[in-house]
């Protein structure tokens, strides 16, 4: 299985899953990067994009509140909403120290309840520590994964692009 | 930061556009976006003001062929120029794999062009980087323009590491890939993280 299979795979065990039929979900590492996702958002362009923007935002947030010296309560949220749609990002954790959730959520008559059962889902794959073992894994090794790359083999990789 | 997914058999990486202000970032990464097509096309992503001067970033995301079995995706971001916006710079510049310096060629720029660059040193030196190790690529933009600094000029006040550099003309689309396509070269074969 791959994280993907995994998350999904891990996903079904959550209790209350049904919760979350209209949220979309996305892992994200520290750089913005989609480590997996849950719900409708499209895997790739959009999802990288959204990626990008969440960690971007945040990372603005939080040089914000490094000058204001807001206290940091180590599980901060950011949040944007109506009273029906809207996200939210939750902080990595002690647990998972490199890994933001964010939620999108649309027609829901009562958000609050996500954000009350987000960081629920969040602990459910805590506990279940899939997340850390890639983390891991893609950090591990210390010799150059590509030696010698050609002019040949950069140009096959745009030409890919329609470049 | 560069990150090898060994699973999937995936590459991701973050790519730079640094440089002063009216430089041409975005209007580097805006051809690219212009001459990307088909699946691979990935929206791009502008934080500018009403005048079209970058706010925050912008951001491409690229979705390229394979090399050597791994699928690779290069993520392109711009920093905005303006000085003032040095905090913004900062943020966009953390875990960055590659970087291109978009130099302004015009005579008057010269200044700009070094203030950048020097801005750029500090940062790198800030967040634990080296700027002689990290893979960066010089575009010696506007040549297009009657007024400008010759390369040797350039090269000698600006690029005193040896890096690779191309001459641009952005808006008409020249030199752009030839840069960003050395800069990948630099960052692919920069990535640690060894078969597993
Ligand atoms: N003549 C000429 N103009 C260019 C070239 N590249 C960019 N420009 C123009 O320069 C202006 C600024 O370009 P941008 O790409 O927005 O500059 P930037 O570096 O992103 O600027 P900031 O976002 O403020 O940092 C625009 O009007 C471009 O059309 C070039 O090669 N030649
Ligand atoms: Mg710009």
């Amino acid at each position: 299985m791959n994280l993907q299979e995994k998350i999904n795979y891990h996903f079904k065990s959550f209790p209350h899953r049904e919760l979350f039929q209209e949220v979309s979900i996305l892992i994200l590492t520290k750089d913005g990067q989609v480590l997996g996702q849950l719900g409708k958002v499209k895997e790739g362009a959009q999802a990288q994009s959204l990626g990008a923007l969440m960690v971007g935002m945040w990372q603005a947030s939080e040089a914000v509140a490094e000058m204001i010296k807001v206290k940091d309560n180590k599980d901060t949220g950011l949040n944007y909403q109506d009273s029906s749609s809207g996200f939210f990002l939750l902080q990595p954790t002690e647990k998972n120290p490199k890994i933001f959730w964010s939620f999108i959520f649309e027609n829901q008559v009562n958000p609050g309840k996500i954000k009350n059962y987000a960081r629920q889902l969040r602990a459910h794959f805590n506990e279940l520590e899939i997340l850390k073992e890639t983390k891991s894994k893609a950090t591990s090794k210390e010799e150059f994964l590509f030696e010698n790359v050609t002019e040949e083999e950069v140009d096959n990789l745009f030409s890919f692009a329609g470049i | 930061m560069s990150f090898v997914n060994h699973n999937k058999k995936e590459v991701n990486c973050k790519i730079v556009y640094y440089g002063p202000g009216l430089g041409g970032k975005t209007t580097n990464i805006q051809h690219v976006y212009k001459k990307t097509s088909g699946e691979n096309r990935g929206n791009i992503i502008k934080l500018n003001n009403e005048n079209e001067r970058t706010l925050f970033f912008d951001f491409l995301p690229l979705e390229l062929g394979e090399i050597r079995g791994y699928k690779t995706r290069f993520h392109l971001y711009t920093v905005p120029g303006q000085v003032f916006y040095e905090a913004s710079r900062k943020l966009i510049l953390r875990a960055v794999d590659g970087l291109i310096f978009v130099a302004d060629s015009q005579l008057e720029k010269m200044d700009a062009n070094i203030e950048s660059l020097e801005g750029l040193e500090k940062n790198l030196t800030e967040q634990g980087y080296d700027i002689s190790k990290i893979p960066l690529v010089f575009q010696w933009n506007k040549r297009d323009l009657p007024n400008v600094t010759s390369v040797e000029d350039l090269e000698q006040k600006l690029n005193k590491w040896g890096s690779p550099s191309f001459e641009g003309a952005a808006v008409n689309g020249d030199g752009v890939f030839e840069t960003l396509k050395e800069v990948s070269k630099l960052v692919l074969m920069n990535l640690k993280g060894g078969l597993s």
